[in-house]
């Protein structure tokens, strides 16, 4: 299965190589400028926000590539096992997040502000990011099963969602609801909980894969 | 004997269209045409044998092994050209066959350069700037540079202008002239299947109606004229009745049985036809119900 993310890395080669080269200079113009001695809040903003600005950007041009090309379909009809086919999926969003991730590390230890806090709360929103990717193509997935009903179970769980959110608004409870989810961001519980969430959901994504009724498109 | 490949029981439902139960199989050397209009699920049958669809019941298997996803060697005998050309196609011909040169053992470099060479097809180009039938005949060098012991052709020469789809066909047919394959190619064009098939499947609205081969086809068929003032009566074995007159026409799908019925009404001056494939094709599809399994 690795013979898939290698291609795939070598099909992106340049769109990863300039999102990590612009990410790099980044932390090194932050780095080098002095402003992360300024600000520590503009400085992380910033940060944040530009490494997740790459990664959105790496992320719908490897999809739009995979869904255009109709990679799927090129895939399953290769002699490899479809869960392993599910996992390789996967690989090389891991992997980039994880060159985002270190990425971040570095700009946090270049800001001098690395301590256990910000490793907590570095893992806890790369695990968030991956629960959010992840159930969008868990929503993807679904379409392929040939029925509309688990996609009206996914619209019926978001549905509930959105009026949980609107409930709290209106009975003013939404910031301690917020606080609640983001409070354990930089807590070895919190981390650990996100990070649990992530791969439980990585796991279902593969199941469901596996389990699709076609991989035409 | 071990099947190049057997459906057993498959059906594969679709919210309008269900596909089967299909039951049957072919034999490793033998070339099956699978005719049928569009949407009659000769893609879907193909899809399900490749795995890229997934049938609700019924077993499939492909040299005696069940068709599971997720222990995939027996796609390592298969060599699959779909309905559509899927590529990397920011890359050449070339990369993209070594991409999947790494998947099958028996892959030959040198056989894929000499396809690619008797297709005139060139290698170095993207693949998103090859034109339709150099999209197919990259699909065809990708499906045969592993040797697969069953090919698998969806409607290959579909789209292509006939100058390209006689040389695909030409290239194919000496490709295929060794004669170990087994070779399962759908199409709706009669004419390309003709020359290559031993046996022809008709399936219409996800049925197979007719499996015969087709020599036998060609042997047993036959338009029929004859003269007969009366006109309360009826033939066996035939699948069409026209009348003017005293004129008749009738398509026969036993000529032996029709002609020695129409002797015993006395019926003048009948003569015979020898039908082409594609005439019987169309009246096996159109009045499918009527023609029984020869």
């Amino acid at each position: 299965m690795w013979k898939i993310l290698d291609a795939e890395i070598r099909y992106h080669r340049s769109a990863v190589i300039a999102a990590f080269a612009v990410g790099a200079l980044f932390v090194m113009f932050m780095a080098l400028s002095g402003m992360v001695k300024s600000d520590d809040s503009i400085t992380a903003t910033s940060l944040m926000s530009t490494v997740m600005g790459l990664y959105i950007y790496l992320l719908i041009h490897v999809g739009g590539h995979q869904d255009q090309e109709k990679r799927d379909r090129l895939n399953a009809a290769l002699p490899i096992s479809i869960k392993q086919l599910g996992i390789v999926r996967w690989a090389l969003l891991i992997l980039l997040q994880s060159g985002f991730a270190a990425l971040s590390l570095v700009g946090v230890i270049a800001a001098n502000k690395f301590n256990l806090e910000s490793l907590f709360q570095l893992i806890s929103s790369n695990a968030f990011l991956f629960l959010i990717v992840a159930l969008i193509a868990i929503y993807q997935e679904l379409g392929h099963f040939g029925t509309r009903a688990y996609r009206r179970i996914f619209f019926e769980l978001l549905a509930l969602f959105l009026f949980l959110i609107a409930w709290l608004i209106l009975a003013g409870h939404i910031i301690t609801f917020l606080r609640s989810i983001f409070e354990p961001y930089m807590t070895p519980q919190g981390a650990a909980i996100y990070t649990l969430l992530a791969i439980g959901l990585f796991f279902l994504n593969v199941i469901i894969f596996a389990r699709r009724r076609s991989y035409l498109s | 004997m071990t099947k190049a490949f057997e459906f057993n029981n498959v059906v594969k439902s679709y919210s309008e269209f269900t596909l089967g139960p299909l039951n049957f199989s072919l034999e490793p050397g033998t070339v099956l045409g699978y005719i049928g209009p569009n949407g009659s699920g000769k893609s879907t049958t193909m899809h399900c044998l490749v795995g890229l669809v997934k049938a609700e019941v019924g077993e499939m298997r492909v040299f005696s092994g069940a068709t599971d996803p997720n222990k995939p060697e027996w796609k390592l005998d298969i060599g699959y050209v779909g309905d559509v050309h899927v590529f990397y196609e920011g890359w050449s011909g070339e990369k993209n066959l070594r991409f999947l040169s790494q998947f099958y053992p028996d892959w030959s470099d040198q056989r894929a350069i000499e396809l690619a060479k008797r297709f005139n097809l060139p290698l170095n180009k993207k693949a998103k700037e090859l034109s339709g039938g150099n999209r197919v005949k990259l699909s065809l060098v990708a499906a045969l540079a592993h040797s697969p012991k069953l090919l698998l052709l969806d409607e290959p020469t579909s789209g292509l202008d006939p100058v390209v789809r006689a040389e695909v066909l030409d290239v194919l047919f000496e490709v295929l002239q060794d004669g170990e394959r087994a070779i399962f190619y759908s199409t709706h064009i009669l004419s390309d299947i003709s020359r290559l098939a031993d046996e022809l499947a008709f399936l219409d609205n996800g049925q197979i109606k007719l499996r015969a081969a087709k020599e036998d086809l060609i042997e047993r068929w036959r338009k029929i004229a004859f003269k007969h003032a009366g006109n309360n009566f009826k033939l066996d074995a035939t699948a069409s009745h026209k009348q003017e007159g005293a004129d008749h026409q009738v398509v026969s799908f036993d000529h032996e049985t029709t002609l020695r019925q129409l002797g015993e009404l006395g019926a003048q001056n009948v003569q015979a036809y020898r039908m082409s494939i594609d005439e019987i094709a169309v009246q096996i599809l159109k009045g499918a119900g009527h023609v029984e399994n020869s």
